[in-house]
């Protein structure tokens, strides 16, 4: 039997002139390139023509370079009002910001794709809710779906409390849907075993960030290319926002910006920086903290910091003495205080601790991390030499989970630190921040219980609980899942599937019964007898939260199907209209949550649509930095609805906070801590807020905190997992191809052909000792996964160490296997194996260890080790239909 | 780690001489604030009210989550006394979930001079005497504290609150707090219920709709003389709230239901239909197809149902969507089945059908008698979509639960499909009313195949013959699916062409056909008590496949439970404990312990790879067998040490139990000496002895004090 292949359509209809045509954005990555959506009727065989007058582009075809060409991936046809309809969505050419160009991502670019038509692979959208019986999933209506829900639910919150009551949901798919979700789970149910679908635990992802008294998204998009030099962190822009990297940072580049990436890894972005100018600081994983400091050393040795800034916008031993620069009042930092490991008394306090710090030292830092030592010496010089004429290099940092998911705490306060001495903050060109994943759909609709969450650790204030560690205890009778794979998503997946597997299909109360109450009685009896019950909510029936262990699963609709609101990664708020019909039954999440929430007893979600719960939610946005509370003012000032008003924003959108000045009229805010911008001197107008990070940073001085980074807090993990013989580490990552969990790339035949299985990227060095060629098929394999245990009993801070948790016995080692094709390139650094991060079949996380950063409670997801065994050829090493083996990083 | 080195169970003094509530207090005083939390928890689990006043002191202390915890207990302990330091910690302490706490004490204690604060709180931050974080860009604490605020109020009977309350829900700038607001005015006598029925005639549908719930909700009577007010509001939602202040037989019943919106007609015939023949009657001309679907129902139910209901039931189903079509397949079944069962034949045989129908059609038929039905489900058994295996597997186990002259027919059709293991083990014959697989299903017609129109709800149906064509080239558009349907596609001639109508693609399960078959089959067989089935079940106890095996396992547990099995077949059951599934082993030991067929299997099986099977070996074990409970609380796996520690305290042996605690100690792992605590006396007496000597060390001192908290 020969394998499928992709042939590529050949034509595509252009839009008529009368064609509808909707504002809107892409769905995927943080970027949010604007799109329109083209949409005409398909009865009646009308389609536009090649005369400018007879196309809705107004453009005589065939047309210019780059013009509105329209590509077949770009086209798909849809129902709108039960009618079939054409859709083309291409990327907006006359948007003024985020893609300025109408340019667009390979993701963004097939988005057409996305959108459910039965005629194509999204044929398998979940289209009715559904029940397990006789272990196969009914479809069932609505109503029987969730009294079930709502009946079994009470049960659990009513016999085992609100604990056991696990919530684990996406936390960006848009703001109407992030608000339902927690105002149920939060402020209804008030459970503390809640979490979002990247962290174990409701924690901050940048501990170090925060700390410092940065916003993760303070800087704008055209700040990113205004930096003369560029310090990027663990991401490649190319690869996962690719429009930032095409139309902003490629311009810094050809504008003679110098571009340096610390990373483990080559790639298409790194080797244009390095093609022009820019380089590579290929470390090994895990080393991130050593270098950034060598790098700060070296700055401070050679008096090259920022002092007017450091003069100005840090925090002095008098201002940093009480709460750690929080203000005297308890806060959530103030346990770091109390450890003693991180606060400074300034400038001149942390310089000495610095030069105190033998693994700073740029030699040693160099040593750890398996790098040219020169390296450090030019970042240094790159990031902060100030020229002859004085004037110093505008500087800006970037970071993204590559270097925050490899040691959370210490990196980021690392990093943080060095932005601060090369006076990156709130300036045009000079700012830190996140270069982000996934937009920014969140808004709370109630903050986290953290009195009910057990982790009360020595010296600070309790932690949200790790929900992965309380299932694996036995604890969580209830698990509803939103949108999320859970397992593959997490840290030691295989061992956590094990415990899913015992808690539900090995359970003795499984479904065996048509009726209602039967169904009802046996989940009961199931959560009753220490096993659990899963809800599924989702647009795909995913493996295996879904298909193996959901007991109701509950169709979402998604992009195009509701109309929805969310930010992108520089704040900006887009609306994203409802263009065509949801398939089958399909709800949008927010009303599957209020109809469950209104039949277990809960108040307040009676929304009508969409725009009612934004226009609910929008009160709780105030002093975020997505803020869009004044913009409902305005809106019905004006006798508009919320989503009216964000709708005549278009793709340009408004970038948060957004202030209303005394006249009425609604002001963005182009980047958080612009220390240069000036405010009304008469104060905000009426209800406007004005947050300290418009003109300051989150601290409570409003400067910035200089920290301590210190590395034996890792040190102790890192030493233990860094490679031993025959292992090399195991660390992953985007690529630009594929999107998350390839939810949606997995049902496009091209991207299916391109990238079949899960891979490893291999040094040739690496690959000839494991006897390994590109195209071959390997197992990648461990038997020392740590795994952190069951509750642990911690009265000192050095409970949690990982040393110590070793030897107390709260480290389970466990084991696990994962297979991939091999790409032989030396890209890589010696040493290290590069996967796709989250491919559902072969999850690169099954072999990263189950242990939460103690200070933040984040997994490291980067950090892993194993071996490498041949397995044997695969498919594709002889054939040049799927897969590629030709290097990535060329220019 | 532990200081405890060797344990005595001694008997508790009579004078009570370890007193919790000091042992426990006086770790309030600890260095450690982990320690302090944990005692401000357990002192306020005692529940006495001597640790009020220890905790009113706690409330001062420098950690917040110490005097978070203190104030948390304080719900259970405090007094009117207390009342003043509590409010100062409302007004002083900077931690939100502190406020909340003490708001909620204060409310219990119903202390008046709180309320001063409180109607402040319902309307701003009160600034200038409130200390808050200061938590810039994360959730403002105030909008918490503001609704715990305006609930108090409601439950203190506030009359003077009404007022503050108000103005709080017509803060342009504030959160929306109706829902929040309205309960607690609802909760005060006269001026909040006045100002209920004055919001219930509010021009907006949502603030009625909240002031209405708000009043149902309290059950207060105060709604009688504007039910018809509320009846013929413009909100079909408040028309709809309505029917909870009404009783069957008042006049606006008939009103609404015959009310213009669907939906107030549905609820109203939701609500009184049982009660009212005569609405569920008139509910079958309703031009709803959802009100008709449930006046069907309750009138197919009825003993006298009208003789023309069948036939105009079968009218319907011709055109109605799934709702209606669905209560009619039910309807006809119950009316008449022998005339229902040809069409539910037609409607479950078709692949064209929603698979709801198709499954509701199935599940109908198992009223008939009709020898034909059973042929027809037993074909259904063998169809390629899983969901309706299931279905007409579940029917055809009704039929021998009806054990009349056709339950071995239909213990036949069970039978042959557990029994069933085709050549290839993969492909099972397709059922001749069957359609083809889910690739025939969804291919993309060719130029020269009808056009098709996909509906709202994503089904595929042919396009209006008469309709304009829509076809803007004869090859558009094309796709790569059919492409690549057209290069794949076994026997491309054979390949069936879509009936014209193919409806919803169900869920279709894994591939492999025949074994997926024979374990749902299997599972559905062992709900009934058949020695026929059971004997059918026994023989796939070798299967190779071990999902089979599995499913044997898990039946074998049910048929015991039946007691039709005979010993030397239950013995046939004790090969599964050597199985290479853990899953086989651990309910072929479960078998065994239940029937009393134990061997000495059980004893290896203590030190099986899968924590399960440890488990169940554990709770198996006998009094005498205290040496192996307590080897087990050595055990890897969480779940093994648990159910060690509850057989151990089943068996009640006190010197078990003492060496239980010794090795929870031992061993660091003291997240099960709560339950144990408070089950047993003894237990908990000795855990206070540890506490009160001086040198245990803080690690046992803090799982003391956790056992002793909040479960």
């Amino acid at each position: 039997m020969s394998t499928p292949y992709y042939i590529p359509e050949e034509s595509v209809p252009l839009p008529p002139p009368d064609a509808d045509v909707i504002s809107t954005a892409c769905d995927y990555c943080v970027v949010a390139c604007g799109y329109k959506v083209y949409r005409w009727p398909v009865r009646g065989g009308k389609v536009g023509g090649p005369k400018a007058e007879e196309n809705a582009f107004g453009e005589d075809f065939p047309t210019y370079v780059l013009g509105p060409w329209i590509a077949p991936t770009q086209h798909n046809i849809v129902l709108h009002n039960g009618e079939p309809h054409h859709v083309i969505i291409i990327p907006d050419k006359d948007t003024e910001f985020v893609n300025p160009r109408g340019n667009s991502s390979i993701r963004g670019g097939a988005i057409a794709q996305k959108v459910y038509n039965p005629q194509t692979p999204t044929r398998d959208r979940l289209k009715s809710p559904m029940v397990r019986m006789f272990g196969v999933l009914m479809p069932v209506t609505w109503d029987f779906a969730l009294d079930i829900a709502a009946e079994v639910g009470k049960h659990v919150l009513e016999k085992h409390g609100t604990n056991a009551y696990g919530v684990k949901t996406f936390s960006y798919g848009y703001m109407e849907n992030t608000y339902a979700i927690t105002k149920y789970a939060l402020r209804n149910i008030s459970t503390a075993n809640f979490t979002f679908h990247d962290t174990p635990s409701d924690v901050s992802s940048t501990p170090g960030f925060r700390d410092a008294g940065f916003d993760n998204f303070g800087p704008s998009y055209e700040d990113w290319r205004d930096a003369e030099t560029l310090l990027m962190c663990g991401t490649d822009p190319y690869e996962s926002k690719t429009i930032l990297y095409t139309d902003w940072i490629m311009q810094g580049i050809q504008n003679g910006q110098k571009a340096i990436f610390l990373l483990p890894r080559s790639t298409a972005g790194v080797a244009y920086a390095v093609k022009n100018g820019g380089m590579l600081i290929d470390i090994q994983p895990g080393t991130d903290l050593p270098v950034v400091l060598a790098i700060a050393r070296v700055i401070v040795e050679n008096g090259w910091e920022d002092a007017e800034w450091i003069q100005n916008w840090v925090n002095s031993k008098w201002e940093s003495s009480s709460g750690f620069g929080q203000g005297t009042r308890n806060t959530p930092w103030q346990w770091r205080t109390t450890w003693g490991q991180f606060q400074t008394d300034g400038f001149e306090d942390w310089k000495e601790w610095l030069l105190a710090q033998d693994y700073a030292i740029p030699e040693n830092a160099a040593e750890i991390a398996q790098i040219d030592v020169q390296k450090i010496y030019t970042a240094a010089e790159w990031m902060a030499k100030p020229r002859e004429d004085g004037t110093r290099p505008k500087t800006s940092i970037m970071i993204e989970k590559g270097f925050y998911w490899s040691n959370n705490t210490g990196n980021t306060n690392a990093i943080s630190s060095l932005g601060i001495i090369c006076g990156c903050g709130g300036r045009p060109g000079q700012v830190i921040g996140r270069a982000g994943g996934h937009q920014r759909g969140g808004l709370r609709g109630g903050s986290y219980p953290r009195n009910k969450s057990p982790e009360k650790l020595p010296g600070r204030r309790r932690r949200a609980m790790d929900t992965d560690r309380y299932l694996m205890s036995g604890h969580t009778r209830l698990a509803h899942v939103i949108g999320t794979t859970w397992v593959q998503a997490m840290c030691g997946s295989q061992s956590l599937q094990a415990k899913f597997d015992e808690l539900t299909t090995r359970n003795p109360h499984q479904v065996q019964s048509f009726d209602k109450a039967d169904i009802i009685e046996t989940l009961k009896r199931r959560a009753d007898s220490g096993g659990m019950v899963v809800w599924d909510q989702d647009i795909y029936l995913v493996d295996p939260i879904g298909a193996r262990y959901a007991d109701i699963v509950f169709p979402a609709s998604g992009w195009g199907e509701e109309t929805f609101t969310r930010a992108n990664g520089e704040r900006r708020i887009r609306l994203y209209p409802k263009f065509y019909d949801a398939p089958g039954e399909v709800k949008p999440d927010w009303w599957i949550i209020a109809q469950l929430s209104k039949k277990m007893g809960f108040e307040g979600f009676d929304w009508k649509d969409s725009n009612e719960v934004l226009e609910e939610g929008s009160r709780h946005s105030r002093g975020s930095r997505k803020d869009f509370h004044m913009v409902k003012v305005a809106a019905h000032r004006e006798g508009k609805t919320l989503h009216e008003k964000l709708g005549e924003f278009g793709t340009n959108g408004i970038q948060g906070p957004v202030l209303m000045l005394a006249d009425g009229s609604l002001e963005e805010t182009k980047r958080l801590h612009d220390v240069n911008r000036v405010l009304p001197k008469n104060g905000p107008a009426g209800a406007t807020v004005f947050n300290k990070k418009l003109t300051h940073f989150n601290t409570q001085t409003g400067k910035c905190n200089l920290q301590k980074a210190p590395w034996d807090l890792f040190s102790s993990y890192w030493n233990w997992l860094k490679p031993r013989e025959g292992e090399i580490w195991m660390t992953s990552g985007r690529i630009n191809e594929r999107w998350q969990s390839g939810y949606d790339d997995r049902r496009r035949p091209y991207i299916v052909q391109r990238w079949p299985e899960n891979w490893i990227e291999l040094h040739p060095n690496d690959a000839a000792k494991f006897g390994v060629e590109s195209g071959d098929y390997v197992m990648l394999h461990s038997d020392r996964i740590p795994v952190q245990k069951d509750t642990i009993v911690g009265v000192e801070a050095s409970d949690f160490d990982f040393d110590s948790l070793l030897k107390n016995g709260h480290i389970e080692l466990t084991r696990a296997a994962i297979t991939a094709v091999a790409i032989v390139t030396p890209a890589i650094k010696q040493g290290v194996g590069f996967m796709d991060f989250l491919h559902t079949n072969q999850p690169a996380n099954a072999l990263s260890g189950r242990v939460v950063d103690w200070i933040s409670g984040n997994y490291n997801y980067k950090m892993g080790v194993g071996m490498v065994t041949r397995m044997g050829e695969s498919p594709y090493k002889h054939q040049f239909r799927s897969m590629s083996f030709a290097r990535r990083d060329i220019a | 780690m532990s200081a405890v080195s060797s344990i005595t169970l001694a008997k508790p003094s009579p004078t009570g001489s370890l007193d919790a509530l000091s042992l426990i207090s006086r770790h309030l005083a600890s260095d450690n604030a982990v320690i302090r939390c944990a005692a401000a928890r357990a002192l306020g689990a005692l529940n006495d009210p001597r640790a009020a006043s220890m905790l009113v002191d706690a409330l001062m202390d420098e950690d917040p989550d110490v005097r978070d915890d203190a104030m948390m207990a304080l719900r259970r302990c405090a007094a009117p006394e207390h009342a003043q330091t509590i409010l100062e910690s409302l007004l002083g302490d900077p931690v939100k979930d502190v406020k909340i706490a003490a708001i909620q004490v204060l409310a219990k204690l119903n202390a008046v001079i709180a309320i001063p604060v409180l109607r402040g709180l319902a309307l701003d931050r009160m600034e200038d005497k409130i200390a808050w974080e200061d938590q810039a860009g994360m959730w403002d604490d105030w909008l918490e504290v503001q609704i715990a605020a305006i609930a108090a109020l409601g439950k203190m009977q506030d009359r003077g609150a009404v007022e503050p309350i108000l103005a709080a829900t017509q803060d342009e700038l504030g959160q929306e707090l109706e829902d929040v607001a309205f309960a607690a005015l609802a909760q005060i006598p006269e001026t909040g219920t006045a100002a209920l029925l004055g919001i219930v005639r509010h021009p907006s549908d949502k603030t009625r709709r909240f002031a209405l719930n708000a009043l149902l909700n309290a059950k207060l009577s105060v709604l009688g003389p504007m039910i018809d007010v509320l009846a013929n509001d413009v909100s079909p939602q408040i028309r709809i709230l309505s029917l909870r202040a009404c009783s069957a037989d008042h006049g606006c019943v008939e009103q609404l239901g015959q009310d213009s919106d669907p939906q107030v007609r549905f609820a109203t015939l939701d609500r009184f239909g049982a009660q009212r023949p005569d609405l569920a009657l008139a509910g079958l001309a309703d031009t709803s197809e959802a009100v008709r679907a449930l006046a069907l129902s309750l009138v197919s139910e009825h003993p006298e149902p009208p003789k023309d209901l069948f036939s105009n039931a079968a009218a319907w189903l011709a055109g109605a969507r799934s709702e209606l079509a669905i209560a009619c397949i039910t309807a006809m079944a119950k009316l008449d089945a022998p005339r229902a069962a040809p069409v539910l034949i037609d409607i479950s045989g078709k692949p064209e059908q929603q698979a709801e129908l198709r499954i509701a059609a199935i599940a109908a038929l198992s009223a008939s008698s009709d020898p034909d039905v059973i042929q027809h489900m037993a074909a259904m058994v063998h169809n390629p979509d899983r969901q309706l295996r299931a279905a007409a597997l579940k029917a055809l186990a009704r039929v021998i639960q009806r054990d009349d002259q056709l339950a071995p027919m239909a213990e036949d059709a069970i039978i042959a499909a557990i029994n069933h293991i085709s050549a290839d083990n993969d492909v099972i014959p397709m059922a001749v009313q069957g359609g083809q697989g889910d690739l025939g299903a969804t291919r993309v017609e060719g130029p020269t195949d009808p056009r098709i129109m996909i509906t709202r709800d994503g089904d595929i149906v042919a396009e209006n013959p008469d309709a304009e064509s829509i076809v803007v080239k004869p090859d558009f558009p094309r796709s790569t699916l059919q492409h690549l349907q057209d290069q794949n596609a076994p026997g491309q001639g054979d390949t069936p062409k879509i009936p014209q109508g193919r409806r919803r693609v169900a869920i279709a399960g894994p591939d492999n056909f025949a074994t997926d078959l024979r374990i749902t089959a299997i599972g559905i067989a062992a709900s009934i008590k058949s020695t026929g089935l059971a004997k059918a079940i026994l023989e796939c106890v070798d299967d190779p496949h071990p999902d089979v095996r599995t499913a044997v396992y898990r039946a074998g547990l049910q048929l015991v439970d039946h007691h039709i099995l005979k010993q030397p077949q239950r013995r046939a059951f004790a090969k599964g404990l050597k199985d290479t599934q853990p899953q086989v082993r651990a309910d072929a030991l479960r078998m065994l312990l239940k029937t009393g067929d134990v061997d000495q299997g059980i004893i290896k099986l203590s030190a099986d790879p899968d924590p399960i099977v440890r488990m169940i070996c554990v709770q198996s074990y006998a009094v005498d067998q205290t040496c192996q409970l307590l080897d087990a609380l050595h055990d890897s796996a969480e779940i093994v040490r648990r159910a060690a520690l509850h057989r151990i305290m089943a068996i009640q042996s006190r010197f078990a139990m003492s060496k239980a605690i010794q090795i929870a100690f031992d061993m660091g792992e003291t997240a099960g000496l709560g339950s144990v605590i408070n089950a047993e006396q003894d237990a908990r007496h000795l855990c206070l002895e540890i506490l009160a000597r001086p040198n245990t060390s803080s690690h046992d001192v803090l799982s003391i004090l956790i056992a002793f908290g909040p479960r």
